[in-house]
C-alpha cells in the first residue's frame, strides 16, 4: 500500500489503544471495556445484516441468550471447553435465526423489527420457564472459564480475548459487505422485486444475512457465559436490544469519519462511546435512563448535523471530497 | 421462443388479461402496443414471473414456465425492465451490471462470500461498453438523468446473458435524438448480441421502424397481430386508439 491513508492510521491507532487500554485502567473499567467489545459484536454484526440486506433485528438479545444458554449448558453438563462452545453457541443461535426468519420473510420494515423484538422476549421467557435445562430464574451457576495452557484467564485477558473476537469479527464484517455475496445482498435491500427478475434469490439472501448476524451473537453470548460463569434470563431483555441497535445507529452516522464506504469502525467506536455513557450515568440512580433517552433524542434530533459533520470530517481526514453525485 | 397460451389475469372484478395468446419467433424484435390500461404490463409481470395467471400457460425456449419463481425465469434467459426503471438505486451503474452478471454464474453462497470481483475487469465492462456508459460506470443510481437510468436498466437486464429481453417502455420520456439512440442499441442487441425482444412502447415511430411483429392489446384482449404494415390500416386498432369512426370527414385523418 503505496499511498498514505489517514483512515487507515486512525484504525490502526484505535486497534493499538484498544489493546493498551487495561494496562491504565483499573479492574472494573476493564470489564465495562470487555462489555464495550462484545456489544461492539453484538452492533457490527447487526450493522452487517442492516446494510448489506436491510434486515433489521430488534432481537439480537435473545440470540445472544441462545449463545449464552448453549455455553452454559455444555460446559456445566457435558463439560465442552471454551472454543467449542463459542462455535456451537454460534450455529444454535444462527440456526435459531433461520428459524425465525423463515417465517417472517414477507414481513418488512416495522412488522419485521417487531417480531425479533417479540421472538427475543420469547427466548428470555422460554429460559426464564424452561427450569429443567436453565434453573429458571435461578440461572446456571458454575460455568467454566476459558483456560488457556490450563491456566484461566485473567480479567485482562479476558478483554483481550473479547478484542481478539471482535476484531476478527469486524474483518468478517467488512469482507462480507464487500464480496459477491454482499454485492447481491444489497441489491436485494435496494429493490426485491428488480432483484428476483434478475435471478436473485431473495429468500436466501434475506434468511442468510439474518442467520450471520445471529452466529456473531451466539458467539458473543457464549463469551459472555465464560466471563460471569453465570447465566441467568434477566440481561437477556428487549432493552439490551434496543441498546445494540442504536449502537449500531450511532455508528452507521459515525461510519463516514473513518472511510468512505459504510465502514463498521464507526459502529465499534459507538459502542465504546455508548457502553460508557451508560455506565457513566450510573451515578444517577434511576435518572439514568432518562438522561440516557435525552441523549437519543438529542441525537435523532440532531441527526442531520451529525451525518453532516461526519462526512466533512471523513473527507477532511481523507483529504477528498466524497464522489457520487455527478450529472 | 416464448410461447404465451390463453393467459387470463384477473384483478377482482377486473379482467387484465383475457385469454391472450402469442407467440415470439427468435431473432427478431416484436412489439406490444395499446392504449393505457389494456394489460400490457400485467402480461410482462406475468412473463417474468411476479403474477401467477388463473389460466393459460407460458412456454419458453419448450419448456413450461408458467409457474417458476422470477429468479428461475431469469436463470432460464429470460430478462426484463421496469416501466419506470428500478435500478438499484444506492449502488453505482457498475455494480448494477456486476451484480446481474454475477447472478447468471449460479455460485453456491458460500463461494460467492469468498469472491470479490467488484474490483476486477471482466464482462461487466464489456456491457457498460456496448452501451456507452463509461461515463457513468462509478455514479450512484440514484443521482443519474432519467435518460441514463433507462439505459442502464437494460444493460443491467443485458448483463444476465438473457436469451429473451423483455422491455417496458424503454423510450419512455427520452427526446427524439435519445430514441435514436435506442433504436440502434436495439438492433445492434438483435443482430451483434443474438437476443430476441419483446417490447411494450407508447412511440410509434420506434414500433413502427424497429419491430418485425407487433400485437396490439386493448381491454386485456389481443386485438391484432401482424407486420407494423398490417396493423397499421387494421379497423380494430384504428377504432381502439381512436374511437369508432363517425362521420366521412375523420376518414382522412385516421392515419394520424
Amino acid at each position: 500500500m503505496s499511498r498514505w491513508k489517514p483512515g487507515a492510521a486512525i484504525s490502526f491507532l484505535l486497534l493499538l489503544g484498544s489493546v493498551i487500554v487495561p494496562f491504565g485502567v483499573s479492574l472494573y473499567a476493564t470489564r465495562v471495556w470487555t462489555v464495550a467489545m462484545m456489544n461492539a459484536i453484538l452492533a457490527m454484526s447487526l450493522s452487517m445484516s442492516i446494510v448489506i440486506a436491510g434486515v433489521v433485528s430488534m432481537g439480537q438479545a435473545g440470540f445472544y441468550a441462545i449463545g449464552a444458554y448453549t455455553a452454559a449448558v455444555l460446559s456445566t453438563r457435558l463439560g465442552v471447553g471454551a472454543p467449542w462452545t463459542l462455535l456451537f453457541g454460534g450455529v444454535l443461535a444462527a440456526l435459531a435465526g433461520i428459524l425465525l426468519a423463515a417465517p417472517s420473510l414477507r414481513l418488512r420494515g416495522m412488522y419485521f423489527m417487531l417480531t425479533t423484538m417479540a421472538f427475543g422476549e420469547v427466548v428470555r421467557l422460554v429460559a426464564l420457564n424452561w427450569t429443567g435445562l436453565t434453573h429458571g430464574p435461578m440461572g446456571i451457576a458454575g460455568v467454566q472459564g476459558i483456560t488457556i495452557f490450563g491456566r484461566p484467564l485473567s480479567v485482562r485477558e479476558y478483554y483481550w480475548t473479547t478484542l481478539l473476537v471482535a476484531v476478527i469479527c469486524y474483518y468478517f464484517c467488512e469482507f462480507i459487505s464487500r464480496s459477491d455475496y454482499g454485492l447481491a445482498c444489497k441489491s436485494m435491500r435496494d429493490d426485491d422485486l428488480a432483484a428476483s427478475v434478475l435471478g436473485m434469490n431473495v429468500p436466501v439472501l434475506r434468511i442468510s444475512a439474518a442467520a450471520l448476524a445471529c452466529f456473531w451473537a451466539g458467539i458473543v453470548g457464549a463469551l459472555y457465559a465464560h466471563l460471569y460463569s453465570f447465566v441467568s434470563p434477566t440481561p437477556f431483555n428487549a432493552w439490551l436490544s434496543l441498546t445494540i441497535l442504536v449502537i449500531s445507529m450511532l455508528g452507521s452516522l459515525l461510519g463516514p469519519v473513518f472511510s468512505r464506504r459504510a465502514s463498521y469502525i464507526g459502529t465499534f467506536v459507538s459502542a465504546i462511546v455508548l457502553t460508557w455513557l451508560l455506565e457513566g450515568l450510573r451515578f444517577l440512580q434511576e435518572y439514568r435512563m432518562a438522561f440516557y433517552g435525552l441523549f437519543m433524542l438529542l441525537l435523532v434530533v440532531f441527526q442531520p448535523q451529525v451525518q453532516a459533520l461526519a462526512r466533512s470530517l471523513g473527507s477532511h481526514f481523507s483529504g477528498r471530497e466524497r464522489s457520487g453525485v455527478a450529472a | 421462443m416464448l410461447e404465451v397460451k390463453g393467459v387470463t389475469k384477473r384483478f377482482g372484478g377486473l379482467i387484465a388479461l383475457d385469454n391472450v395468446s402469442l407467440t415470439v419467433r427468435g431473432g427478431t424484435i416484436q412489439g406490444i402496443i395499446g392504449p393505457n390500461g389494456s394489460g400490457k404490463t400485467t402480461l410482462f409481470n406475468v412473463l417474468s414471473g411476479i403474477l401467477q395467471p388463473e389460466a393459460g400457460s407460458v412456454g419458453f425456449k419448450g419448456q413450461d414456465i408458467t409457474r417458476l419463481p422470477p429468479y428461475q425465469r431469469s436463470r432460464a434467459g429470460l430478462a426484463r425492465t421496469f416501466q419506470q426503471a428500478r435500478l438499484f438505486a444506492s449502488l453505482t451503474v457498475r455494480e448494477n451490471i456486476l451484480a446481474s452478471y454475477l447472478e447468471k454464474q449460479s455460485l453456491s453462497l458460500g463461494s460467492r462470500m469468498w469472491k470479490r470481483s467488484s474490483g476486477q475487469k471482466g464482462y461487466a465492462d464489456e456491457v457498460i461498453e456496448f452501451f456507452g456508459l463509461k461515463p457513468f460506470q462509478e455514479t450512484a443510481c440514484v443521482s443519474l438523468p432519467y435518460g441514463v437510468q433507462k439505459l442502464a436498466e437494460i444493460a443491467r437486464a443485458m448483463a444476465s446473458k438473457p436469451d429473451l429481453l423483455l422491455l417496458d417502455e424503454p423510450v419512455n420520456g427520452m427526446n427524439a435524438e435519445e430514441v435514436k439512440g435506442v433504436c440502434d442499441l436495439l438492433r445492434r442487441i438483435k443482430d451483434e448480441l443474438g437476443v430476441t425482444i419483446l417490447l411494450i412502447e407508447h412511440n410509434m415511430s420506434l414500433v413502427m421502424s424497429e419491430c418485425q411483429v407487433i400485437n396490439v392489446l386493448s381491454s386485456g384482449l389481443n386485438l391484432a397481430e401482424g407486420s407494423p404494415q398490417v396493423i397499421s390500416t387494421d379497423e380494430q386498432v384504428i377504432e381502439a386508439y381512436l374511437g369508432k369512426r363517425i362521420g366521412i370527414h375523420l376518414s382522412a385523418s385516421k392515419k394520424s
